[in-house]
């Protein structure tokens, strides 16, 4: 059981990872003209989804069958609650000055970008029965389209 | 029509300066067999962590311990081109969460393996699932 804080770290430094790993798809858009990249983490779950659920008679497994097993699980008062993560976030980057390598020496740099982080938390609470009561999404914005206009 | 055809791939050949796939794995692959060992009603918490190690993560849950076991995986293509980059990055993780009853005997076991439908992807328009 001593092993539980190392990997919970690693959780974290599977994290720090995955942003080096932006970071580093980003630097290398760098050396083109135009790039378009696109991070998706899990499904993306929608309202139609999640119209099966009725509070009071879904079940736990119910919801297991149907959008796999959570993310996360919390204890609340008089029940648990579970949490399934999706994000969606997206990079879109010009350089006009690109074009002008393959006839002057020197590069100007002409740079518009812009990033859209989409993320969203889909939430069921359970009674201590494991039978939901009530379910939601949280209200955080979708990812902008891409579109490399930062004005 | 093929002459269109053979120009539009050799245009695209000509344009394409390079490729890549990476992958990215947190944890080992649940192994389905170590996780039908686990029985409801007979598997204690020792017998749990001797077949699948440690958990990640220990939850307290209505009087109840939950061990939950993940697994990341990440495939990541790019499609490089003299003026545009298109580059997608996708991400799932698998979990089995295991609840134990006051005595330390596994009560319940849910796991879901995400990660089986995981693609390798270039085009970031896609509005369709992973």
């Amino acid at each position: 059981m001593n092993g539980a804080p190392i990997r919970v770290s690693l959780r974290r430094t599977l994290g720090q990872a995955l942003a080096c790993a932006a970071i580093v798809a980003i630097t290398a858009s760098w050396t083109t003209g135009c790039s378009f990249i696109r991070l998706t983490i899990n499904d993306t779950i929608v309202a139609e989804d999640v119209a099966f659920i009725v509070p009071g008679h879904t079940t736990l497994r119910d919801i297991v069958e149907r959008l796999g097993t959570p993310d996360e699980m919390r204890e609340a008062s008089d029940g648990a609650l579970i949490l399934y993560h999706f994000h969606d976030a997206n990079y879109s980057r010009v350089n006009f000055g690109h074009i002008l390598q393959f006839w002057t020496p020197v590069q100007p740099d002409l740079v518009l970008s812009n990033i859209g982080l989409g993320t969203e938390v889909f939430e069921v609470v359970f009674d201590e029965h494991w039978v939901a009561r009530q379910h939601a999404f949280t209200r955080h914005p979708l990812a902008t389209s891409y579109v490399p206009w930062p004005f | 029509m093929r002459r269109l055809v053979h120009s539009a791939v050799a245009g695209a050949v000509i344009l394409t300066m390079g490729c890549s796939f990476s992958r990215a794995t947190l944890g080992d692959e649940f192994n389905a067999s170590q996780i039908e060992t686990i029985k409801k009603g007979e598997t204690s918490k020792a017998d749990v962590v001797a077949v699948l190690g440690a958990p990640d993560r220990v939850l307290p849950m209505n009087g109840q311990e939950l061990f939950q076991y993940y697994r990341y995986d990440a495939k990541a293509g790019s499609l490089l081109l003299i003026l545009l980059n298109f580059v997608r990055l996708n991400i799932k993780s698998d979990d089995l969460y295991i609840w134990f009853n006051r005595e330390g005997i596994v009560q319940d076991v849910i796991f879901g393996k995400r990660t089986e439908t995981l693609k390798f992807q270039f085009w970031p328009f896609d509005k369709s699932k992973q």
